[in-house]
This record gives C-alpha cells, sequence and structure tokens, in this order.
C-alpha cells in the first residue's frame, strides 16, 4: 500500500514503458530516412518562410523592379507550405516509432497548444492561398495577409522546437503534468529554446536565395537577362542574413549548452566530421549563390541546392546524436527489440522507388509547360509596360 | 358517346399544357375536363419570385411550415402512445419501450424550438423588409397571429410530459400570466381548471394542444398562404427601384420550390442530429406538493418576457404588464401606421423602433437565460 | 496509465479527435471521389461535343477542388495524426509500431497525389489531351491507394479479427474482417460525394441553361454505384460487428436504461436517414436536372456532413470500451492485464505512472483516479458527463457498483484496490457537492459486511431503476 506524504520538492522521475511491438527494422534504417525527409522538409519550410519574408520586403519596397519576384514568391507559397507539410510526414512517423515514449509524453504535456497548430496550419494556407488568388483585387490589403500566415507558420516551428526538446527533457515531465493536466503550458525551462528556434529559421534567407538564384538564371537563359540579374542578387543579398542569424543563434546554443552535449563532443567520434561537413556545406551554398549573379550556368543554382543540402543534413544528424546522448541515462536505441517487418519495409522500398520515378518521369513531360506558360506570362506583361 | 356535361379546355391551356400524346397531357386533360380549375392553375403556374440579394428571407416562412409539417406527424405518433390519463408513464414508456419513441419526442421536441426560432426571423425578416404594408396587411395580421397560436402551442405542450420541469415551468409561466391587470386572474382559473396546475390542467392543454389549436393554426395558415399567393411575393424598395429589365424573377413552382425542397432535408436532417446528441430528457414526475426546482425557468422563447416582468417587482409589476401588452400592440398597428412605397420618414421610423425592439429581445432572452 | 491523460475540460479528448475527424472525412472523401469525377469527365470532354467548354467548366471544378482538399483536406488529416496521439497515446503507438511502412507508403501516395494534382493544374494550359486524362487518371489511382491503405489500419481498430499482440501478423491485421465492406462502402460514397461537388459548381453556372443541365445530369448519375450497392455493403460491414455491439444497438432501438450506449443506434440512424436524404435529393435532381440550384446542392452536401457525422460517430461508438477491439481498452487498459485478477486488485496508483505522491484516501487520490482511469471517455460535466451519471450516488452505492462496473456494458473493468474504489466513489459525488470521504465509506462498508450477512461484494445489489430515468437521455 502506497501511503506517501505529498512532496513537492523532489521532482519524481516517469518514463512510459517501450512499445511492446519493438522496432520494425534496425533503428539505423529509419534514422538514415528520417535525416534525408526532415531535411527536404526543413529546406522546404525554410524556402515557404524566407519567400514570406522576401515578399513583404517586397512589397515595403513598392519599386516596380520587384513585381516579378513578388509574382514569383506570391505564387510559390502555397506550393511551398503543401510540400512542408507532406515531407514533414515521414520524419514525424518515425520519431513516433523510434522515440515515442519520448515524444509522446512531450506532446500531450503540450497538447493543447500543439493541436491548435492544426488550425492555425489552416488559416496559414488559406492566407497563402487567398493572396495568390486575389492579390491584383486587393493589393494593398495583401501585406495582412501574408503577414498573418508568417506568423501563424512561426507559432508551427515554435511548438515543434517545444515539443522537441521537452521529448528530451524527462525530468521535466511530471511536475509539469501536475501543474497542467490539460497540456497549456510551454517548454519555456529549456534554456536554449529560443536559440534553437532561430536556428531553425535561419536557412529562410539562404532558401529563398535559392529559389531566385534558380529563376534568376532560367530569366537569364531566355534572353530576359534584366530580371534575371535582378533576381540573382535579390538572392544573394538577401541570403547574407543567414550566416548572421546562423551564427547568432549558435553561440545561443553553445551558451546553453548542457553537460550532455559537452560529453557529445568528447565521445562521440562523428561530431567533428559532422561540423566539418557543414563548414563545406556552407561553403558551397556561398559560392554557388554569390558566384551566380548575372550568369547562365545551371552549375551554380545547384553548387549552391546541393551545399545547403549538405548544411541542413549535417544539422540534422548532429541534432540526432545530441538527442541520444541526451536520452541516455533514460533511453537507448539499441535496448528496444527489432520485430523484423522486411517485407512491408521492402514494399514501401519499391513504393517509393515506383512513385519518385513516375514524379519525375511525369516532371520531365510537365515543367518544360508550366515554364513556357511562365515565360508567356512574363513576355505579355514586357509588352504591356 | 361523349359526355355533354364535360368541361371544355379553354385554348390557353391547350398551348401550354404537355402534349396530349404524353402521359402528364393526358392527366391533366382528364383532370380539367371534371374540374374546371384552368384559372387558377393557369395563376400559380405564373407566380414568381423576385430574385434579390435578399431573396434568402424568403425562404423562412416556408421553413417553418415544415417544421410544423414535422410538428404534425410527430405528433400523430406521439398521440398514438400517450395517454392523458397516465401522462409520465406514457411518456416515459414512449422514451425507453417504444421502438423510436425516443428519436420521435426528440424530433418532436426539436422541431418545436425551431419551428418558434424560424417564425421570429420570418416575422422579423418581413417587418425589416417593410412587407405589410399596403395590401398586404391581411397577411401581416394572420402572421402575427399564427406567432401566437405558435406560442400557445408551446406552453400548452410544455405541460404534457407532466414531469418536474413541464410542471414547475407551467405553474411559473401560470403565476405570471396571472399578474394581468382584470383579467389575468380568470384566464388562470379558466386555463388551469382550479386554484393550481393538476390534471384538469393537463386535459385542457391536451385538448388545446392536439385539437383546437392545430385546428386554428391550418385554418389561419390557409388564409395567410391564400393570400400570399392572391398577392404574389412583395418586393423590397430597392428592387423597386431598379429599372423593369433588371428585375430578375423566378418562378415560385419548381425553381423556387426546388431549391427549397433540399433546405427542408437539411433540416430534417438537423432534426435528427439534434435528437442524436441532445435527446429530451424526462425528468422524475411531477409532484405538486415538493417545492419547485432551484432557478425553473420558462423555455426560451419566453425567456424575455420572464425577465421583463422580473425587473418591476413588487407594484411595479404593471410597467412590465404595460410593456408586454403595448409591443405586441406596436406590431398589430404597424401596417396601419406605416404605409407608404416607397419609405417614408414614418417608414425609417418603425423600422428604428423594430430595431430596438428585437435588441431587446436578445438581450432579456439572454439575461434570463444567464440568471 | 502508460501515458499521461490530456484533461480537456467540457469537451475531452476524444470529442477534440471527433471533431477534426469528422470535418476531415468528408473532404477526403470528396479529394477522392473529386479525382475520379475529373478522371472520367477529361474522358468524357473527349468524346462529346463540345469538349472545350466542358473543360473549361472543368478547370472551375479543379480550382475548389485544389483548394478545398489540400489546405482543408490534408491539415485536417495531420490534424487527425495530431489529436490521436493526445487522445490515445499507448493505441497510437501500437499502430504506428505495427503499421508504420503502411503508413510509409500511404506517405508515397500523398507525395504522389499533391505532385500529379499540381501538375494536371498547373500544367492544363498546355499540357496534351492524353496527358491530361493521365493526369487525373494517376491522381485517383493513387489517392484511393491512400484509402486503401487508412482503411485497414482504421477497420483493424474495430475488427482485428485472427491479429494479436503475440502473432504480430501485419496482413491478418491488415485485411481483417471489416476491411472489405469499409473500403467499397467508402468508395461509393466518395463517387457520391465527388458527383455532388459538380452538381455545387454546375449550379454556379448562369448563362448557358442548357449546358448547366447536361453539366448537373452528368454529376448526378455519380449516385448510382451508392444507391445501386450501398444496402449490400451495409449488410455485409454489419455482419463483421462485434457481437456486443450489435446487443447494444438492438437495445438502442426500443430504449434502455442508463449506462447502455443507445447513443450508437441513434447515429447510425442519423447516418442512415442523411444517406437516404441525400439520394432522395440527387435522384430528384437526376430526373430534373433544372431543379438544381446551389442552395439546393449545398445543402445536400450539409447533409452529407452530417451523414459523415452519424456514420464515424457510430463507428467510433462501436469500438467501445475498446481502442482495439479486444486487446486494448480506451483507457490505457490492456486486455492481457484485464484478464488477471491478481494485478487489477494491486493499488491503481502504483500502476499508473503519471502522478505526483498523493495521500492515500485524500480527494487528490480520488481526482487522479479519475483523471487517469476514466477521464480519457468521460469529462466531469461536459462531453458524457460523469457527474450527471453519478447524480444519485451515495458514496457507499458508488463503491459496490464500480465492483461490477463491467457488467454496465461497454465499460471495462474496474482497476484498482477497494481504497482506489473508495477514494474514486467520493471523488465522484463531491461533484455534486456530498462531502463523504473515502475513509468514511470504507468504515461504512466494514460496518455493514459486520452489521448483515450481505457481503459487500454481492453483485446482486440491484440498480433501482428510478435512480437513473432521469439521467437516461443523455447517456452516450
Amino acid at each position: 500500500m502506497n501511503i506517501s506524504v505529498f512532496l513537492t520538492a523532489i521532482p519524481v522521475m516517469v518514463m512510459p514503458t517501450p512499445d511492446p511491438l519493438g522496432f520494425p527494422v534496425p533503428p539505423i534504417i529509419l534514422q538514415i530516412v528520417a535525416y534525408l525527409t526532415l531535411s527536404l522538409h526543413l529546406l522546404a519550410m525554410n524556402f515557404t518562410v524566407g519567400a514570406a519574408i522576401l515578399l513583404l520586403y517586397s512589397k515595403v519596397r513598392k519599386k516596380t523592379e520587384y513585381d516579378g519576384t513578388a509574382f514569383f514568391l506570391g505564387s510559390s507559397l502555397p506550393l511551398g507550405l503543401s510540400y512542408v507539410i507532406t515531407l514533414g510526414i515521414p520524419p514525424l512517423l518515425i520519431v513516433q516509432v523510434l522515440y515515442g515514449q519520448m515524444f509522446y509524453s512531450s506532446s500531450i504535456l503540450v497538447g493543447t497548444f500543439w493541436i491548435l497548430v492544426i488550425p492555425i496550419l489552416v488559416f496559414a494556407y488559406a492566407g497563402f492561398y487567398l493572396h495568390k488568388f486575389k492579390r491584383f483585387d486587393y493589393p494593398k490589403h495583401q501585406w495582412i495577409i501574408i503577414s498573418l500566415s508568417l506568423i501563424f507558420m512561426l507559432y508551427v516551428g515554435f511548438l515543434f522546437v517545444n515539443n522537441i526538446t521537452l521529448s528530451w527533457s524527462p525530468s521535466e515531465w511530471l511536475t509539469m503534468y501536475s501543474n497542467h493536466p490539460g497540456g497549456g503550458t510551454l517548454n519555456f525551462n529549456e534554456r536554449s529554446l529560443h536559440p534553437r528556434f532561430t536556428l531553425f529559421l535561419g536557412g529562410a534567407f539562404a532558401m529563398a536565395a535559392i529559389a531566385l538564384i534558380w529563376r534568376g538564371t532560367l530569366f537569364n537563359r531566355w534572353g530576359y537577362e534584366k530580371e534575371g540579374a535582378f533576381s540573382q542578387r535579390f538572392g544573394r543579398n538577401a541570403f547574407l542574413l543567414s550566416p548572421i542569424l546562423w551564427g547568432v543563434s549558435a553561440v545561443g546554443i553553445y551558451m546553453t549548452r548542457t553537460e550532455s552535449i559537452n560529453e557529445m563532443f568528447a565521445e562521440v567520434s562523428a561530431t567533428i566530421p559532422l561540423m566539418v561537413t557543414g563548414i563545406v556545406g556552407f561553403v558551397l551554398l556561398t559560392a554557388g549563390i554569390v558566384l551566380s549573379v548575372g550568369r547562365k550556368s545551371w552549375l551554380y543554382p545547384i553548387v549552391s541546392s546541393l551545399g545547403m543540402l549538405i548544411v541542413m543534413a549535417s544539422a540534422v544528424v548532429f541534432r540526432d546524436l545530441s538527442r541520444i546522448k541526451t536520452l541516455e541515462p533514460y533511453f537507448r536505441l539499441e535496448n528496444v527489440p527489432i520485430e523484423p517487418q522486411w517485407e512491408m519495409f521492402i514494399m514501401f522500398a519499391v513504393a517509393l522507388v515506383l512513385g519518385t520515378g513516375l514524379m519525375i518521369f511525369l516532371s520531365i513531360k510537365v515543367f518544360p509547360n508550366i515554364a513556357s506558360l511562365s515565360r508567356e506570362r512574363f513576355e505579355s506583361k514586357l509588352a504591356k509596360n | 358517346m361523349e359526355s355533354l356535361d364535360k368541361y371544355p379546355i379553354p385554348e390557353n391551356a391547350e398551348q401550354k399544357l404537355p402534349s396530349e400524346d404524353k402521359v402528364p397531357g393526358k392527366i391533366s386533360r382528364m383532370l380539367l375536363q371534371r374540374y374546371p380549375v384552368w384559372p387558377i392553375v393557369d395563376h400559380l403556374s405564373e407566380k414568381v419570385v423576385p430574385q434579390h440579394n435578399h431573396s434568402v428571407w424568403y425562404n423562412i416562412g416556408g421553413i417553418a411550415l415544415f417544421f410544423f409539417v414535422v410538428q404534425i406527424i410527430t405528433g400523430v405518433l406521439l398521440m398514438i402512445y400517450y395517454k392523458p390519463g397516465a401522462p409520465w408513464q406514457s411518456v416515459q414508456r414512449i422514451v425507453m419501450e417504444v421502438p423510436f419513441g425516443n428519436l420521435i419526442r426528440s424530433i418532436h421536441h426539436w422541431s418545436a424550438n425551431l419551428m418558434v426560432l424560424s417564425l421570429f426571423i420570418h416575422m422579423f425578416s418581413t417587418f425589416f423588409m417593410k412587407a405589410y404594408r399596403p395590401p398586404r396587411e391581411g397577411t401581416w395580421l394572420t402572421g402575427l397571429a399564427l406567432l401566437g397560436v405558435t406560442l400557445l402551442f408551446g406552453f400548452s405542450g410544455y405541460l404534457l410530459p407532466w414531469d418536474d420541469l413541464s410542471f414547475f415551468a407551467t405553474r411559473v409561466g401560470m403565476e405570471e400570466a396571472e399578474k394581468a391587470p382584470l383579467i389575468g386572474h380568470y384566464i388562470g382559473q379558466l386555463a388551469k381548471g382550479g386554484p393550481d396546475v393538476s390534471l384538469d390542467t393537463l386535459g385542457r392543454f391536451y385538448v388545446l394542444h392536439v385539437f383546437v389549436i392545430p385546428l386554428v393554426t391550418m385554418f389561419i395558415i390557409g388564409i395567410h398562404l391564400f393570400f400570399v399567393q392572391v398577392q404574389g411575393v412583395s418586393e423590397p424598395d430597392s428592387f423597386r427601384r431598379l429599372p423593369k429589365e433588371k428585375r430578375k424573377y423566378h418562378k415560385f413552382f419548381t425553381e423556387f420550390m426546388f431549391a427549397e425542397i433540399p433546405v427542408w432535408l437539411v433540416l430534417a436532417v438537423l432534426l435528427v442530429f439534434l435528437s442524436a446528441a441532445w435527446p429530451r430528457a424526462l425528468m422524475p414526475e411531477a409532484d405538486p406538493f415538493a417545492a419547485a426546482p432551484e432557478g425553473i425557468k420558462p423555455e426560451w422563447y419566453f425567456l424575455s418576457q420572464f425577465q421583463l416582468l422580473k425587473i418591476f417587482p413588487g407594484s411595479l409589476e404593471f410597467v412590465g404588464m404595460m410593456f408586454l401588452t403595448l409591443i405586441p400592440m406596436l406590431f398589430l398597428v404597424t401596417p396601419f401606421f406605416d404605409r407608404s412605397v416607397p419609405t417614408d420618414n414614418r417608414g425609417r421610423l418603425v423600422t428604428k423602433i423594430g430595431f430596438l425592439i428585437l435588441l431587446g429581445l436578445i438581450v432579456f432572452t439572454i439575461w434570463g437565460g444567464l440568471s | 496509465m502508460n501515458y499521461p491523460i490530456w484533461d480537456i475540460p467540457f469537451l475531452g479528448a476524444g470529442l477534440v479527435v471527433a471533431i477534426i475527424a469528422i470535418i476531415h472525412v468528408l473532404i477526403s472523401h470528396l479529394a477522392i471521389g473529386g479525382g475520379a469525377f475529373l478522371f472520367i469527365a477529361e474522358v468524357w470532354s473527349n468524346r462529346t461535343e463540345h469538349g472545350d467548354r466542358i473543360r473549361d467548366w472543368l478547370h472551375k471544378y479543379a480550382t475548389w477542388f485544389l483548394v478545398y482538399t489540400t489546405v482543408f483536406g490534408a491539415v485536417t488529416g495531420v490534424g487527425i495524426w495530431f489529436s490521436i496521439q493526445l487522445a490515445n497515446a499507448e493505441a497510437t503507438s501500437l499502430l504506428i509500431h505495427q503499421f508504420v511502412f503502411a503508413w510509409a507508403i500511404e506517405w508515397v501516395a500523398f507525395l504522389g497525389e499533391l505532385t500529379v494534382l499540381y501538375f494536371y493544374f498547373y500544367g492544363w494550359k498546355k499540357n496534351s489531351r492524353s496527358l491530361q486524362v493521365f493526369l487525373a487518371g494517376a491522381y485517383f489511382v493513387i489517392s484511393w491507394m491512400s484509402l486503401f491503405i487508412i482503411n485497414g489500419i482504421l477497420s483493424f481498430m474495430l475488427t482485428p479479427g485472427d491479429w494479436t499482440i503475440l502473432n504480430k501478423d501485419i496482413f491478418l491485421g491488415f485485411f481483417n474482417p471489416g476491411f472489405f465492406p469499409s473500403l467499397l462502402i467508402r468508395t461509393l460514397a466518395m463517387f457520391m460525394i465527388g458527383g455532388l461537388f459538380g452538381i455545387i459548381v454546375a449550379a454556379r453556372v448562369t448563362d448557358d441553361s442548357d449546358f448547366k443541365e447536361r453539366i448537373i445530369s452528368f454529376s448526378s448519375k455519380w449516385i448510382i454505384p451508392a444507391a445501386v450497392a450501398a444496402p449490400f455493403l451495409l449488410l455485409w460491414y454489419w455482419s463483421t460487428l462485434p457481437e456486443n455491439t450489435i446487443e447494444i444497438f438492438k437495445s438502442g432501438v426500443t430504449g434502455v436504461m442508463g449506462g447502455k450506449l443507445e447513443a450508437l443506434t441513434r447515429y447510425f440512424w442519423l447516418a442512415i436517414i442523411a444517406a437516404g436524404l441525400i439520394l432522395a435529393g440527387i435522384a430528384f435532381i437526376l430526373i430534373r436536372p433544372r431543379a438544381a440550384s446551389l442552395t439546393g446542392a449545398i445543402a445536400l452536401f450539409l447533409i452529407a456532413q452530417f451523414g459523415v457525422l452519424g456514420a464515424e460517430f457510430f463507428r467510433e461508438m462501436a469500438r467501445k470500451p475498446y481502442v482495439i477491439y479486444g486487446v486494448l481498452y480506451s483507457n490505457g487498459l490492456w486486455q492481457s492485464d484485464a484478464d488477471n485478477p491478481e494485478y487489477m486488485k494491486k493499488p491503481y496508483l502504483d500502476q499508473a505512472k503519471w502522478h505526483p505522491d498523493v495521500e492515500e484516501l485524500s480527494s487528490e487520490h480520488g481526482e487522479w483516479v479519475f483523471r487517469l482511469q476514466c477521464a480519457a471517455c468521460h469529462t466531469r460535466d461536459g462531453y458524457r458527463a460523469i457527474s450527471t451519471r453519478t447524480k444519485d450516488w451515495t458514496g457507499e452505492f458508488g463503491f459496490k457498483w464500480l465492483e461490477t462496473l463491467d457488467q454496465q456494458g461497454v465499460m471495462p473493468k474496474f482497476q484498482g484496490s477497494a481504497e482506489d474504489r473508495a477514494a474514486l466513489s467520493a471523488y465522484l459525488v463531491s461533484l455534486h457537492g456530498d462531502t463523504i470521504t473515502a475513509g468514511d465509506i470504507l468504515a461504512m462498508v466494514a460496518e455493514a459486511e459486520t452489521g448483515d450477512t450481505t457481503s459487500v461484494t454481492d453483485s446482486s445489489a440491484v440498480m433501482d431503476t428510478s435512480v437513473v430515468t432521469g439521467e437516461m437521455e443523455e447517456s452516450k
């Protein structure tokens, strides 16, 4: 019988038992899939946020030379957000397989804020479509719509940072739950919360820049060099904000680091190579963007995209390693039994290959059509002016 | 040999009817030869409804009618099992034993509430669109009469389950009615059949609810609809100001009705949903000697009057009574006061006062509900 | 037990899932049915005269379709996922770990679906006819695959069939007894909804009534598969339902005493009546296309929403008290543990994790038992309120009643010791103002035990019918 005095001072540890079904494949496979898809998800998110910010900037500048890029950015916002959502599915799925006990617990602890992500996301998405279809009917009010959708997207990101950081802080859980069983609280006890948030957002300018570089290169090749170079220059100038944000955030995270992070640097051999890879990626990214201005070669956009992917992937892997290290006292991936589902995995792999193949095949047929529609539209706009 | 007494088909009918070799054509000619109603049919087929931004309000009367029809159907079904001699037990049986009894009773309850709501909406929409102006005074007055009998429907029906809630709500309601100067006491005695609410009251309310009021209602609805058919649907000022070519109409029979029917279907589903999610509860059987449950209140459509009377306690009661008499009076005389088309100063005054009354109704209803 | 309970006042976590899911189901069914519609309409436009006119109209359909299904459909779909992990993390974890690759394949379908739809829409003016037809067809096939997959997982929850936690046989679980009937019912419903959407978009055509009639006629034919096959599919689906569910349903028709889930019956009839009314409405439009109006079409769409509400509520309620039928109860209790009397008698708060240290028999003790064992399904005074259901309870009555909890139709066994029962009972009666303590209850019970020969645990303590009459109506 459990007779005890009401205790408040000493936090009691609580950790759910792992799922009786174990892992369907060795965790490293799932981790790799997660790294890839999470990176793509974050790239899409960075692009959408960056595009919205640059679009707002264009509206504020009010110069006609921004019209082309503003149209481009505004048109891609709904598309960007749809891929943010879709690409977010696999990492969310895998974090629940690998770290489910932690993730479900933390989700419920911030439950009310977490579920609000959904209606807020609907409004953000609807806002982008509203802009796309009504931007010429109500040109003066577009900044309100874009700002709101942007703020909503930032809310979603902030919630994810809260949830994930909370998922690797089990010592916080029981006190939090006892005080807020309705899930109406956030993880403000996490000292690195805000620097992490800004770190995620840092890539926004880089990704928007990359998109503008691709566009600029395409326009240069079509012969519209004025618009093309403007697009590239706009991208390059915007890009410069990313390293600043990244730098400041990294300093913040470093200053609020926990003991586990120190241990990780000391013990995990992958940390230094990862950081080096990240730096190499950054160099490629910068070179690709800066050198592209005025040029027609696809090399520059490709290199900058690749560089960005490398930067993102390194960061994602780095974060997972730090998570694993932080959770070490409570949970280890290798302790979870594996109940193999190889047939299912193979079916998934086949579906992925076939699906990707079909998409590539269709892209080859459709992209030229869509591109030529863009070209015609731009041509007619030029003719009008 | 061809019967000599059969009526001839009028010429313009021949042009408008479906062709004789098709079945509808054959049937319509057969009927017209026996019942010479072509002028009526022709008139009805030409009935139009103006199409404009406020056209949606034209549907509300039909919606109220729909709910009334639902009440008749569900009411008849309930009558099969309801026994005025053992009211509570029979309702309990309906709700707990009779197949779908629970559903039918709950639909009856919800449809009653929605009918009253749609009547208020219908009344205020016709008021603000000034559809009461000559030549439509009669339509307005019969409409007000219908609202009145519907409230009586609600009040009388409320008692029939004979549970705690019904009994005490009726008792409280009768107490308020008896406060009317001069006639209050006599109305009370007549309605209650004695000094207090009893099974004699139930008997009276039952007869009123299932026989007298339905007959009266159907009669007045008949007159009301007859007026609408004969005079046509009223057109608001904004519509009349349009040049003739710009005024759009669509036909009542087929177009307008067909648009209305799916709305009725949605309302039917809404009733089923409300009954599924919030079925009507049956409280314990009425005990006249018990104390009234705390905070007993009449049903929502009487809340504004109830609350209004509450704020004038004791000797100031007559002030509340005055308001309760004055407001219906104002509505009754409106078509005789505001008669001009287009709207003049009187008309604008009437709109303002009407708006204030509507606001008051809403405020007092909410106030009554919360307190 | 293993996870904390998301304690939302008034609504309850389950209702949050329901609200999001009901919105999502209608839109997702539109997404797939509309895909079929686009495909067939494309083919039709190539084979009939004035194909260009039809395709112009189809562009309007596709625009509304694109925005509606991506913005509301996709996000509410993710919303269901978000909300189920909050409402029942244990079950979500089980499903995820068992079906992760099924969901991964479904994700490939989502990605494909979205991309193909964008190709179809954004390449509209330039893509060749055959490419457009291919894209529309591909969209339909891919999106139907996503239904195929989620249907397997969803139907698994109600009818796991021969799957057990021991055999972990994914194919047995996925192709469970309810899989095919629900797949087919949903597919037919989707065609109907796709057609209904066509009527809505067509009703907005004002300039050419002959063309409008043609499109409406085309759109309304989409109910025919549903109208023809639905009754048979329904019977088939019915035959797969758990026995207990059918019993409760039947008792709900004639009405029973408090505790049984006759709401099951009510929502079933809502779904049937709604379906019947839509079929009647569209059949009417099929016969007289000129009868269709925008108001009417939207009204029918609203009826479909109510029908979805009824059907999904029915499906969820059919599964109570389980979240995975026969395997896991909604409150986190595993069937294997429930079958172990030793385990069930242990003090509850020793087994349940997510509570601070509380003094035994205190009011906090009772509250935490309620929160962790009961709040998964019951709010205090909101949806499926526990206070209404216990409003005539005394502390002693509650204590006895809890022992035979699982005999009340859709309740799991009570997990915990006598102290837990006393604490919970004291907490529940405190909700209507009774101030008895758990200690008092135990004392009263002990006295009664020594006083007369009737055992405290004798479950022949008959429930007084008048006690529950008043609140019977609200039992859900």
